[in-house]
């Protein structure tokens, strides 16, 4: 089975009118994403995100490298090539634009028409595909007002709608709850998942780190336009845990001896005394520290790094 | 079948804007108000009525034509709603013709408007003056509805090179400016061509004549004579002046595609 997403060395680079000034968003990029897997695309601000999507989507030209969605590239750049190829790969994939904009004379339902005639759907295949899209999105109850009267959240939300029309094997989500409050958040991320459990490839891009830890299976990190972390989140984020042991109380000798051990040792804010170890490696030497001066273990705890904590240090780990 | 959806929709975008509503409103208070000029010189009324008409037609119908072709893809470049219409299943081509079409349908309709008042105007005052010298109504009709004819076969060359210079610009000033210019250019080809046979030196002569070489020759478009004269006969052939337009705004669309094929949104 070929892979939903498969980047191979992609490079980009934005250049002004006359080459004067030149900024290289994304740089030798590589990546794929299986089908029906959830992959969360991060990086800071200005990382190349957006660009590699809109590459994705064939709305850039690339300056070097290629993609290719489903094993197949889009042909359009020759201007006699047969439109179906295109069209048929078009409809597999659902995007959802970065801070959505529609045209504003028209009612959030009136979009959904026009993109789904884009589709090629027409008559009542169309209008039952809008209120399906309207119900999954719950906007059917602003369908019929203006997107010029729309809040954020709400153009958001028929962002989402118009990228479900066509039903699409593969979702690419340029910041899919950014301006949500937290109800429609949790409703989104209830959406995201729902669509996962039904086999759809999802590629989304977010600053909400807790959301794609909770979302997305294996992560991509940018910065700079280059991968610098790329696996399983399980992996990731289990790969570096860090232990601490809280304990009763801790003689001067034993002190001494886990501080030998590279251990860090003080007062929590519980009473107890923390013992951090350096490594997940020296658990089994300091348990037979403890055990050899009995020291009263109360727990042993086993940290997760968080996404967050991942994402900052790598980052900060690549500037340095 | 996507470019029609794209081009109702630039379309009903057009109808809306408020400088397009300008100009045609500005355009009918001069082809209404050109009655009273009659009290100016009672004898040449209807040809003063005739001439100021039919240059506030395509005049404000060039503006119309620039200002509406032009604007509607750096609009959409600018509110990036191209990012999420291009990433449906359509190509580039069929986005930009779809353009077309709708800047089409909103000339047609403001062309349309100030045709039927025109004609309105031209029908009151041959009922005020029936002159047994003057030719009848239908007469005038018809060479009017000939003028305003053509009037449109030059929006169709006007808003495709309009709508080329867009896909290059970031704003709708960039098109409206040479868009006004061909016009005016265009407007002026004979008179460029004698400019080019007296140049002060060779240099120049040769510079103007690219010019004219280059760029549509609008004044056989402008059947100013012929509707003073109610002479309904156009030398050049209605059918054929289609084709120069034709040929022209084909062109213009096949640089706005190569233009638009490769560009980074
Ligand atoms: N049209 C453009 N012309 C020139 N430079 C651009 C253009 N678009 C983006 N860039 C530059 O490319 C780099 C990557 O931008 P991009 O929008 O892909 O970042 P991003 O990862 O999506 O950021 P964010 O998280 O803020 O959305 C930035 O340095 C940006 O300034
Ligand atoms: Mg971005």
């Amino acid at each position: 089975m070929p892979a939903a997403i498969e980047i191979i060395n992609l490079t980009k680079t934005y250049r002004s009118l006359f080459g004067l000034r030149q900024v290289t968003a994304v740089d030798n990029l590589n990546l794929h994403v299986d089908e029906g897997e959830v992959f969360g695309f991060l990086g800071p601000n200005g990382a190349g995100k957006t660009t590699t999507i809109k590459i994705l989507l064939g709305i850039l030209y690339p300056s070097s490298g290629e993609c290719k969605l489903f094993g197949e590239q889009f042909t359009s750049s020759s201007a006699f090539a047969p439109e179906t190829a295109d069209s048929r790969l078009k409809a597999s994939i659902g995007y959802l634009p970065e801070g959505p904009y529609f045209h504003e004379f028209l009612t959030g339902r009136e979009v959904l028409a026009f993109y789904g005639r884009l589709y090629g759907l027409g008559g009542q295949n169309l209008k039952k595909r809008i209120s399906e899209t309207l119900e999954i999105v719950g906007m059917e109850y602003a369908a019929d007002r203006l997107v010029q009267h729309y809040s954020k959240g709400m153009r958001q939300r028929v962002g989402l709608a118009q990228a479900l029309l066509s039903d699409p094997k593969l979702l690419i989500l340029d910041e899919p709850t950014v301006g949500l409050d937290p109800i429609a958040r949790r409703e989104i991320r209830d959406l995201l998942l729902k669509l996962k459990g039904l086999g759809k490839t999802l590629f989304i891009c977010s600053h909400e780190l807790s959301e794609v830890e909770m979302v997305c299976e294996r992560i991509g990190i940018v910065n700079h336009g280059k991968l610098i972390k790329y696996g399983k989140l399980v992996d990731l984020a289990f790969k570096d845990r860090a232990v601490e042991i809280h304990v009763a109380s801790l003689s001067d000798e034993t002190r001494k001896k886990l501080e030998a051990l590279n251990c860090i040792t003080g007062k929590h804010e519980t009473g107890l005394t923390s013992i951090r170890l350096p490594a997940r490696q020296a658990v089994y030497d300091v348990l037979d520290v403890l055990k050899a001066s009995s020291t009263d273990v109360v727990e042993v705890l086993s940290q997760k790094e968080s996404l967050e904590d991942l994402f900052i240090r790598t980052v900060k780990e690549e500037v340095a | 079948m996507n470019s029609i959806v794209i081009g109702l929709n630039a379309y009903r975008e057009s109808i809306r804007k408020k400088t397009l509503i300008a100009f045609l409103l500005f355009a009918m208070l001069v082809i209404g108000t050109s009655t009273f000029l009659t009290v100016l010189s009672p004898g040449e009324e209807i040809k003063m009525v005739k001439d100021v008409c039919l240059s506030s037609i395509s005049f404000f119908g060039m503006l119309i034509a620039v200002f509406g072709a032009g604007a509607l893809i750096p609009q959409e470049t600018d509110n990036r709603t191209i990012h999420t219409i291009l990433s449906k299943p359509m190509r580039r081509i069929t986005y930009l013709l779809g353009k077309y079409l709708g800047a089409q349908l909103t000339i047609l309709l403001n062309l349309g408007l100030m045709a039927v008042l025109f004609l309105v105007i031209l029908y009151l005052q041959s009922r005020r003056y029936v002159d047994e010298s003057q030719a009848p109504f239908s007469a005038t009709a018809l060479v009017t509805m000939k003028a305003m004819v053509l009037v449109f076969f030059e929006m169709l060359v006007l808003s495709a090179l309009a709508l080329a210079v867009s896909t290059l610009s970031t704003s709708a000033t960039l098109p409206v400016i040479v868009g006004i210019f061909i016009y005016i250019v265009g407007h002026s080809v004979n008179y460029l061509k004698n400019l080019s046979e007296h140049a002060p030196s060779e240099f120049m002569s040769i510079i103007i004549r690219q010019f004219y070489l280059i760029l549509p020759n609008f004044s056989n478009f402008y059947l100013r004579n012929q509707l003073i004269h109610n002479d309904p006969y156009v030398p050049q052939g209605i059918l054929k002046l289609f084709a120069y337009a034709f040929l022209y705004a084909a062109f213009g669309l096949l640089i706005a595609y190569l233009l638009f094929r490769k560009k980074d949104m």
